[in-house]
Formats: C-alpha cells, structure tokens, sequence
C-alpha cells in the first residue's frame, strides 16, 4: 500500500511539475507567435510568469530561451546587413553614410532589429563600422556589450551604463 | 484490551480511508493536470511528434550524411580546444597557430567534405526513438563538425581562399538550420551555438578575405532562410507532445515499443 502510495505520489508530483512546465511553453509560444519584437515577446512572458507562482518555480528558464532566440535572430540579422555592406564597399570603394544608401543601392530586402523592431544603428569607423542593435535595455550604448566586449571591440561612449547590451558585428 | 484493540481498528481503519481519499484525490488531480496538457498553446491540439518530425527520404536526408562524417572524424578533446581556440582567437594569436591547425584539420579532409555534400541536402532527419533518454547522442559530434567547418572557413581565409571559406561558412551556417530541425528545445539551442560559432569565423572570413560578391549574394540568401521562429515554434510544439508523454512513461517503467521517426 505505501509502495503503491508513494509511487502514485511521484507520478502526480512529476505530472504536476510537467503541467507547470507546459504551462510556461504556451506562455513562450504564445508570445514568440504574438509579438512582433523581441522586447515585446519577453515583457509578455515576464507578465505571465508573475502570474504563476508554480511556473516561476519551475528550473528551465524560457526567458532566457526566448532572449536567446532574439538575440541570435539579431546576429543572423547584422551578417545579412554585413554583407549587404561589404557588396556595397566593392561597388563603390567604401562603406556608406548610412544604412538607407545600402538599400537603395543594391535593392537588397535587409532585415529590421527583431530585438526592438526598428532599424540598426551604424557608424563608421576608420577603415571599417560599427552596426548594431539597442538590445533589451532600449539605450543607444554605442555597440558595447559588457558580456561580449571580445566581439564588439567598439570604443565605449563616456556615459555608457553598468547594463550594456547593445549587439553588434565590427570590422576594422 | 477491548478498547485498545478497537482504537487500533479504528485508527487502521481510518488510515486506509485517509490514504484512498489520498489516492482518490490524487488521482483527481492527475487527471486534470492530464486534461489541461491536453490542449495546445490557443487550445487547439497539440501536433504529435511523428507530425512535428515526418521521415525524410534519404535522398533528400543530409542526417545519413552527417552520420557517416562522425565515423570519419578524430575525437579528441586536444584538437576539439584547438579548434576552439583558432576561431575565437584573433590577430597574430589565431595565425600563431595556423600551422597546428591545419595539421589537425587534414585529418578531418573526408569529414568535412560528407559536411559539405550533407549542407547542401534540403532535411535532415536523425533516426530517433522518443521514448528512450538518449534521445540526442549526434548533437556533441555536430557541434564538433561545425567547429571543423568554420575553423576550416577561417584557415581558408588567413591563406587567401576567399571562395573556399565563403563554401565553408554557407556550409555551417546549413547544419546548424538542420539541427534545428528536430522538434526539441535542446535542438535549437545546439542551433544557436552552431550560429555562434559559424559567425565567429564569418567576422574572421569577412575581415581577412571578404567573399565575392557573388558569394555575399549566396551568404545572404543562406541565412535568409535561416527561420528561426519557425524552429522555435515547432521545438515548443515538440516539447508540449513530450510532456504529454513524459509523465506517463515514468508511471509504466517497462519501456513501450519504441517509436522511431525517421530513417526515411
């Protein structure tokens, strides 16, 4: 009977736990499906998570799966736009002004920011560029990402914050 | 004695009831939670794995491919660092060890070129069982693959091979959409990583020997087709159908026939 008992109870503890868990897939599916940007997707899934004290207890943190989807659909986005603009440098002998001469040049369908749904932002540098995404935290941190300073090389602005999260691809 | 004998069937009897109230009301609760797993993210049904993941013939199948690659490569973890490190590394760190590199990568010449045929193929479809828990022994040996490739992509571009790396880049950049192609959440995870490394060695590609522009056009067109969301939607869709089976496998140990896809 107890044998019996305590089985029964782990199957109902490990159903329940799946239950919760499920319950935070739809909530991310929901939002990836929903939402036309990254900020809006994760937003969406916090709310939700509020809600539920179980799903928050849960261990597989979808949040993190979700701003990982965005920031990796943000990275395919930036080599799409490094491209773009590597075509444009061989056709013209350097790199543009801004983002707009790209398009309108090579007549390429480029991407927006799926992190923030706008545009990228873009500097030129010397022999090179600097093009990047805003990333989560909405401010224009000049493309420096304190996680990923390796990547980004980019020099910091005076002012950027302790929260640096901007996503961005440089060259030269 | 009497009254001590009585309490005592009273208070066995009243365990007994207490623990079918338990079970009843435990049962209740399964049966609910099993009700509420059973509808999908807007309340529709939940597609099952055999939907999410339909066989691929194998012509059109690059997971054959990829299998036979694993058998060609060498495993070890001294080669597996290096190979890390050459595609992170950057400068005259990363062409300090081209020689050592390349020494590595032409033992894995075969590998790489079944890696090149499999890319190029439109699915890809491990034969797989849903019910065992190594579900995904392939996943470690295409990570190691992707890391050939792009290191591969990056030798070829500190030498002056723009086209070959151009190759080798698109070639990554394909496996990791297949990987992504399995309905799991772990799959498009090893997808991102495969992303991440690949795009490490396309900044090294594009800084050292830019592609033609005919190859930035094929690059371009390669990651267009890189749907994410897509892949995301479908691996949330893949784990909702395993939680519905999670639970019920645990409950009946003896492993049911296995269910395999794919395999074409």
């Amino acid at each position: 009977m107890f044998a019996e008992t305590s089985s029964f109870l782990a199957d109902l503890s490990q159903t329940l736990l799946y239950t919760a868990y499920r319950e935070r897939l739809k909530a991310l599916y929901k939002a990836v499906e929903a939402s036309d940007t990254g900020i809006a997707a994760v937003k969406q899934i916090s709310e939700q998570a509020k809600q539920s004290e179980t799903a928050t207890s849960i261990g597989a943190d979808l949040r993190g799966v979700a701003r990982s989807h965005y920031e990796h659909s943000t990275r395919l986005a930036l080599m799409r736009w490094a491209l773009a603009l590597e075509v444009y440098r061989k056709r013209t002998g350097s790199y543009p002004g801004t983002l707009r001469d790209v398009s309108a040049r090579l007549g390429w369908k480029l991407p927006k920011d799926p992190i923030t749904g706008g545009g990228f932002l873009y500097r030129r540098r010397p022999g090179g560029y600097v093009i990047y995404s805003i990333g989560w935290n909405e401010k224009d941190d000049g493309g420096r990402n304190l996680r990923e300073q390796r990547i980004v090389g980019a020099p910091p602005p005076p002012q950027t914050g302790a929260g640096a999260d901007d996503i961005a691809l440089s060259l030269g | 004695m009497y009254t001590f004998a009585f309490c005592a069937a009273q208070s066995s009897a009243s365990r007994v009831i207490k623990r079918f109230g338990l079970l009843s009301l435990a049962a209740m609760a399964v049966l609910l939670a099993h009700t509420a797993l059973a509808a999908g993210p807007n309340g529709g049904r939940v597609p099952s794995l055999a939907e999410l993941a339909p066989p691929v013939p194998n012509s059109q199948n690059a997971a054959l491919l990829y299998l036979r690659a694993f058998q060609l490569y060498p495993k070890d973890r001294n080669t597996s660092k290096l190979l890390s490190d050459f595609i992170s590394l950057e400068g005259a760190e990363a062409k300090a060890l081209v020689p050592k590199v390349r020494a590595a990568l032409q033992k894995y010449g075969k590998a790489l070129d079944l890696v090149r045929r499999a890319a190029s193929m439109p699915k890809c479809r491990f034969p797989m069982s849903w019910q065992t828990t190594d579900r995904f022994p392939y996943y470690a040996d295409l990570r190691e693959l992707a890391r050939a490739t792009a290191a591969h992509a990056k030798l070829c571009a500190l030498s002056g091979r723009p086209h070959e790396a151009a190759v080798d880049l698109q070639a990554g950049f394909r496996m990791a959409k297949h990987i992504g192609e399995d309905p799991t959440l772990i799959s498009v995870l090893v997808e991102y990583a495969c992303i991440g490394i690949a795009g490490r060695a396309f900044l090294s590609v594009l800084e050292t020997a830019p592609p033609s522009e005919k190859d930035c056009e094929k690059l371009n067109q390669t990651l267009a087709e890189m749907d994410l969301n897509t892949a995301l939607v479908r691996a949330l869709q893949g784990e909702l159908a395993l939680s519905m089976q999670a639970p019920q496998s645990t409950s009946s140990r003896q492993a049911s026939e296995s269910a395999c896809i794919g395999g074409g």
